[in-house]
């Protein structure tokens, strides 16, 4: 294994090249013509264009990507998460074309990825399932049964499903039947399969999650746990470990259980194993996601593990190297994701140029970035810019640090997250570590940012007037004339 | 020669007025008085169309860090790790009346234009849907912000259009 094509773009494919480079494997990377100056590109040393910018069409084009792989001579495909991730038949098309699949077998994508699949092999290896029922197609009556005796609140999820498609939250029998209609409805057009179940809604509870990773030569090991917790449309925006509730003798349980589950699919690479913790320190099967995490970071920071050195090593055949013994996590790491996205409309997407990026450093910061000034943020695509993450002693030392981090980071041009996130990590209940799913709903419900513009006007104000306003003379460092001279030159409003 | 801008950011319009004074600027924002001492820009840089400048300014005696970035029609502004983006406030355009509601529907992001919901010369009621855009696979109604006739249609079903196009306009009704 030498030449590694990473079916990817964004921050992941940035930390992927890293990866590759570590080892001294040569990484490829894939773009689409939206990408075509993305750091992704640069951080590559040879680039294939693999289509327009609907992802369809370049990043999600089986053939495309294999014809990158030959025109390039890799020998190896890592897919990141999304995208073609957790995609039996592409893992398949892959190694059948002769290249190594930077993942776990296919097999255990295909059952992991089926909800109703995972859920059997899960109970068949005692892990502990969400009280659920299946449905058959439009059976309503049964359904109606069915969910009278798991109790309401229920969940309705396709089987299919993933990231929130087809679900949806039934508080009492009358709204049953729309409810199934229409999460089929949203399922056989996100998945082509329209099949649904139902699970008992847990009442606020946790999501913790447990990290494995496994050779081909039979070791598999835990590398603790996250919690993320901090959800917005069901997708995570802050991540942390340890999961602040966590006990030596719950972790053991639930990382047995990872163990078990893992285990029943012949598990290899990195995988992750997610429960729901309710507050009577039970914990419920949610699914296995058979790909590196976006949340990986914390878990590096804390263990001292290389989770992308470790997947290429898996694939090329090597022994992990060490064992369950070996790993000892140290101290506390939390993770923001800063998106494209306007919090003060329903996270609503934002796009367009990068003006200006200012990434922050310091004592136990990383940043994971798939950005840089001048690069414009494409439409078709997830809105995530970067990874800010923070280790420290503890789990205050740790939220400090991410904090200032957060105040340091600078993006100018589309809308971010970056005060929302500020403010969830100052929250009395954040800090108390009293999270559970529904934390944003229930303590940022209509978030409006608190800083008062008063003086970002005046800086705006006092920019505006000067000459280089009307300049643009280019990059360079200069000292400006003093206000005096700048004033003889004042252009805005007036008389 | 006094200097004065107006401002708005998030449905607020703020008025902000400069002056010289001794060795710097005597400065108003919304009546509140400031003073701005010592200027300094370093790293100034073209991105796109923008003007992008980090700035040390002295405001009421602290050291103040600074990243602007100037495009035509916007300024962005980074300061004590808040953004906020300004549109300037033309007055000799009407723009005091736009706390009252805008007669033209703009495009809040890049995107795709899905569906066109009115057609020219349509009455149109404050509220009422006009344009559903997409961007990132998330679908967004737009809707008019004041009663009105549609004027002219800037947007067709299928179309990419960049952030700030104008989608509708409207004309005001009559009051």
């Amino acid at each position: 294994m030498q030449r590694v094509l990473i079916a990817n773009r964004g921050e992941i494919a940035v930390r992927i090249a890293r990866g590759c480079r570590a080892l001294g494997l040569s990484p490829i990377a894939v773009y689409s013509e939206a990408d075509r100056s993305a750091p992704h590109v640069a951080a590559a040393d040879a680039a294939v264009c693999v289509g327009p910018a609907p992802a369809r069409e370049s990043y999600l084009d089986t053939k495309a990507i294999l014809a990158a792989a030959r025109a390039t001579r890799a020998d190896a495909v890592h897919p990141g998460y999304g995208f073609f991730s957790e995609n039996a038949a592409f893992a398949e098309a892959v190694e059948g074309a002769g290249l190594v699949w930077v993942g776990p077998p296919p097999s255990a994508i295909a059952t992991m990825g089926d909800k109703l699949a995972a859920r059997a092999t899960a109970a068949k290896a005692g892990v502990p399932l969400v009280p659920g029922s299946e449905i058959a197609a439009g059976d309503v009556a049964s359904a109606k049964e069915a969910a009278a005796r798991l109790g309401y609140p229920i969940l309705v999820k396709a089987a299919a499903g993933g990231g929130g498609k087809g679900m949806r939250t039934v508080a009492s029998e009358t709204e049953l039947a729309e409810a199934l209609a229409a999460a089929t409805r949203e399922a056989t057009a996100a998945f082509a399969d329209g099949r649904v179940y139902l699970e008992k809604q847990i009442v606020r509870p946790r999501h913790v999650e447990v990290q494995v990773l496994g050779d081909r030569h039979g070791t598999l090991v835990h590398l603790g746990e996250r919690e993320c917790s901090i959800q917005r449309r069901h997708q995570k925006i802050v991540e942390e470990t340890p999961c602040p509730v966590m006990t030596p003798a719950l972790r053991a349980q639930m990382t047995d259980a990872a163990h078990a589950a893992a285990r029943a699919v012949g598990y290899v690479s990195a995988g992750t194993v997610e429960f729901l913790l309710d507050e009577s320190g039970r914990f419920y099967f949610l699914e296995m996601n058979t790909r590196l995490q976006v949340e990986h970071p914390v878990t590096e920071l804390a263990t001292g593990v290389d989770m992308v050195v470790a997947q290429l090593r898996i694939a090329a055949g090597e022994p992990l190297g060490f064992a369950q013994a070996d790993v000892r996590p140290r101290g506390h790491a939390i993770e923001a994701r800063v998106y494209a996205e306007d919090p003060q409309q329903s996270f609503f997407p934002s796009a367009g140029p990068i003006l200006a990026l200012h990434e922050p450093s310091g004592p136990g910061v990383r940043v994971d970035s798939g950005i840089r000034a001048g690069f414009t943020v494409p439409i078709e695509y997830d809105p995530l810019l970067s990874k800010v993450s923070a280790w420290g002693a503890d789990r205050r030392a740790a939220i400090d640090r991410l904090a200032i981090a957060l105040t340091e980071t600078i993006v100018l041009g589309p809308t971010t997250n970056l005060a929302f996130l500020r403010d969830v990590l100052a929250h009395a209940a954040f800090r108390a570590g009293n999270t559970h799913t529904d934390f944003l709903s229930e303590h940022v419900p209509a978030w409006r940012p608190a800083a008062r513009a008063d003086l970002a006007a005046l800086v705006a104000a006092v920019a505006s007037a000067r000459p280089a306003a009307r300049g643009a003379d280019g990059a360079g460092l200069r000292t400006e004339p003093t206000p005096w001279e700048t004033l003889g030159r004042w252009r805005l409003g007036g008389t | 020669m006094s200097a004065q801008v107006k401002l708005r950011t998030g449905g607020h319009t703020l008025a902000v007025a400069v002056v010289p004074d001794g060795g710097g600027l005597a400065a108003t924002v919304d009546g509140a008085a400031h003073r701005v001492g010592t200027i300094v820009a370093t790293a100034t840089a073209s991105v796109g169309h923008a003007i992008v400048e980090e700035l040390v300014l002295e405001v009421d005696g602290q050291p103040l860090r600074a990243v602007v970035a100037r495009t035509r029609d916007r300024i962005h502004v980074a300061v004590g790790g808040d953004s906020f983006v300004f549109e300037r406030v033309d007055d000799a355009h009407g723009g005091g009346a736009a706390g009252a509601g805008s007669g033209s529907v703009v495009a809040p992001m890049p995107g795709k234009v899905v569906k066109v919901l009115v057609a020219v010369g349509d009455a149109v009621t404050a509220g009422q849907p006009l344009v559903v855009v997409e961007a990132m696979k998330m679908e967004t109604t737009l809707a008019a912000e004041i009663d009105g006739t549609v004027r002219a249609l800037g947007a067709t079903p299928g179309a990419m259009v960049d952030a700030g196009a104008v989608l509708v306009e409207l004309a005001p009704a009559a009051t």
